[in-house]
């Protein structure tokens, strides 16, 4: 692959240029008076349905890292690596038709804007609060910076880059001030807009390459053979171990497993998926979506199967520096394969894919900053045109610095630091969620267990590897202290947060020590749109009640 | 504080959002398997029987994403079916005595038969 493949340059920019102008008109969608205010830019003001949900959550879940990343694991080391993020989305619905319906009613009841906002009302603690905060903020960086990647796996496919920096940087640039630019402008209202954009492109190249390429490599069977037998020759960077999974053995069992349920766990601790889940207009929306969403995991199924077809095809992710990149076995797959003109729309719906959720991850991470820090530490009462100020240049820096974290440092980093946050975010899961239905757990007790828990799963992340390529946090497996097998860090980490928790509440209760105020009844767990004291709009501007 | 769940039109029924019912006990059971089902990795990890050509380990997985969805509309479904009776049932005790215990704040809204409940 040599030269810059014009053509399908052409249809990404084209197809990026449609987006960008979609962004900026989104400002226009459902006019509020101003977006001057937080609740407006922030939460899309006028909630969303059912279908706008669909898509948002979508295009938030289903990133262009998901569908960069899951195929290259696959395709480098097989099943435990790329296809547990089938059971994964598959048990994500069931256990978030538990909980989330009735964040969405508490959160419309007291006006709560983010998970921070949820713990202090149910524990009335700010340092707990602040505990939640910081792990969010921390955990969306490195995601967004890996959206980034994304983008820039499919320029350098299109041939884009190269040994000038200006020719590898500034395509990114580029996207990035245009990304920053209407996030800036529209909010919310701009990534849900062009979802609709991104998914419907997603599905056509998806559809179209699931059915038409396995019939050119002589079918699934034939695939499949290839995958199975790549993975079980010689690795090579060390001949004494096969070069990945094909059908997990023992050994690997709980390691899949428990990746699919840490993670499953871990997603809508996220603010970005939280603010999606509170913006749409009623409790139920939520559970609606648990229903249809799974037509997206259907496509991340095939999509990582696709990474089995690249090993049948004998694709070769040659980077421009002549260096082997699995990242970029999707865009080439989609290169040597298809038309120049599809595969530009294939680049293009992958290079839209990263835009949606960097916006709504950046316009996340800046409520966080501003509620449960800048509100609760700096300025308590700031205007509404302040605090949507402040929001929107955090928005700004945490895309930025997302930027730099991309262009500055070497991808796997990029990689490993956000297999990190998926680790953190997790320990914040028994804050949040146990809250939403018993106040027995004590606050101290949870703060103490959240700690433990990112004790825990950063410094076993740090030191656990593999074949020992000496690289701190590169890998998501480490052994289970009392099973003796590879599992998931995180998950590890949250069983101890939770022993931790449980039992400190134990004794911080036989002490009798204050649990905080509860802001919340029972009923408020449960209240819809219409019943009394429930905002159909959360109000930003004010503070908790 | 639970009340019995009766027809009686002089003793309205208590709303089934804010207390266990058998509803939610079977909901929190099929979700659980949901759940734990498809982690139960032993029980897939095998190549045969194919299913158009995929090996068994990729199928189930694959298919448990239909299987999970369904379970999650059934699951809703029922959690309306309750909420639709229990709003039939308190509008027709409605003549009577309508007064709400505690904390809980009844609406009188049309529309809420539109909404589940849990």
């Amino acid at each position: 692959m040599t030269g810059v493949n014009v053509v399908a340059l052409i249809v990404l920019i084209v197809l990026f240029a449609i987006v960008t102008v979609l962004g900026f008109l989104a400002a226009r969608w459902r006019r509020p008076e101003s977006l001057a205010s937080l609740h407006e830019w922030g939460l899309g003001g006028k909630s969303f349905g059912t279908i706008t949900s669909w898509f948002l959550l979508g295009g938030d879940l289903y990133t262009a890292y998901t569908f960069i990343a899951v195929p290259a694991a696959m395709w480098a080391t097989g099943a435990v690596a790329g296809f547990f993020a089938v059971p994964y989305t598959v048990v994500l619905y069931p256990i978030i038709f538990f909980f989330l319906a009735r964040m969405w009613s508490v959160a419309h009841r007291h006006g709560y804007v983010t998970t921070a906002d949820i713990v202090q009302g149910r524990y009335g603690t700010k340092t707990l609060s602040l505990a939640v905060a910081i792990t969010g903020i921390l955990a969306t960086m490195p995601y967004i910076a890996l959206q980034l990647v994304g983008i820039q796996a499919v320029l350098e496919v299109t041939g884009l880059g190269g040994s000038s920096v200006l020719a590898r940087d500034l395509p990114l640039l580029i996207a990035f001030a245009v990304l920053a630019a209407y996030t800036y402008s529209s909010g919310l209202r701009a990534p849900a807009m062009i979802a609709f954009v991104k998914d419907s492109l997603i599905y056509l190249v998806i559809a179209v390459a699931i059915i038409y390429l396995p019939l050119k490599f002589g079918g699934w069977r034939g695939i499949f053979d290839a995958a199975a037998a790549k993975m079980a020759a010689p690795s090579a960077a060390n001949p004494k171990v096969a070069t990945g999974v094909f059908i997990p053995g023992d050994a690997a069992q709980w390691a899949y497993a428990s990746l699919a349920l840490g993670s499953a766990l871990a997603l809508f601790m996220y603010p970005h998926c939280v603010t999606a889940t509170l913006s749409s207009k009623d409790r139920s929306t939520g559970r609606r979506n648990a229903v249809i969403l799974p037509a997206y995991s259907l496509l991340l199924g095939l999509l990582a199967l696709l990474g089995y077809v690249a090993i049948k095809a004998g694709t070769k992710p040659l980077g421009l520096d002549g260096k082997a990149n699995p990242q970029l076995v999707i865009p080439q797959l989609f290169e040597d394969h298809f038309p120049s003109w599809f595969a530009g729309v294939a680049f293009g719906a992958i290079a839209i894919g990263a835009l949606v959720p960097a916006a709504i991850m950046s316009i996340a991470a800046a409520n966080l900053f501003t509620r449960n820090i800048y509100k609760a530490y700096f300025k308590p009462n700031p205007t509404d045109e302040q605090e949507a100020r402040v929001s929107k240049i955090v928005s700004l820096i945490t895309k930025f610095g997302a930027l730099l974290f991309v262009l500055l440092l070497d991808r796997q980093n990029a990689l490993n630091f956000q297999l990190l946050g998926g680790v953190w975010i997790l320990q914040t899961f028994p804050a949040i969620v146990f809250g939403l239905f018993t106040r027995w757990f004590h606050r101290w007790a949870l703060l103490a267990g959240w700690a433990a828990g990112m004790l825990y799963g950063t410094v076993v992340a740090y030191g656990f590897c593999t074949q020992c390529t000496v690289r701190p946090f590169a890998n998501s497996l480490a052994i289970v202290p009392l099973l003796g097998k590879a599992g998931y860090i995180g998950l590890t980490a949250l069983v101890v947060n939770i022993v931790v928790t449980a039992v400190l509440t134990l004794v911080l209760r036989a002490a009798k020590v204050s649990n905080g105020t509860d802001l919340t009844v029972q009923s408020d767990y449960f209240a819809d749109v219409d019943d009394p004291g429930v905002q159909a709009v959360i109000s930003e501007h004010e503070p908790i009640r | 504080m639970s009340d019995m769940e009766t027809t009686d039109p002089a003793r309205p029924p208590t709303d089934p959002r804010w207390r266990p019912t058998p509803t939610k006990f079977i909901v929190t059971a099929i979700l659980l398997v949901a759940i734990v089902v498809p982690l139960l990795v032993p029980t897939y990890t095998r190549v045969e029987p194919r299913v158009f050509g995929f090996p068994f380990f990729y199928a189930y997985q694959l298919g448990w994403v239909f299987l999970a969805a369904a379970l999650c509309g059934l699951s809703f479904w029922l959690l309306r079916r309750e909420r639709a009776a229990y709003l039939r049932a308190r509008d027709v005790g409605s003549r009577a005595d309508d007064q709400p215990r505690s904390e809980q704040r009844r609406t009188s809204s049309a529309n809420d038969d539109e909404r589940g409940g849990l």
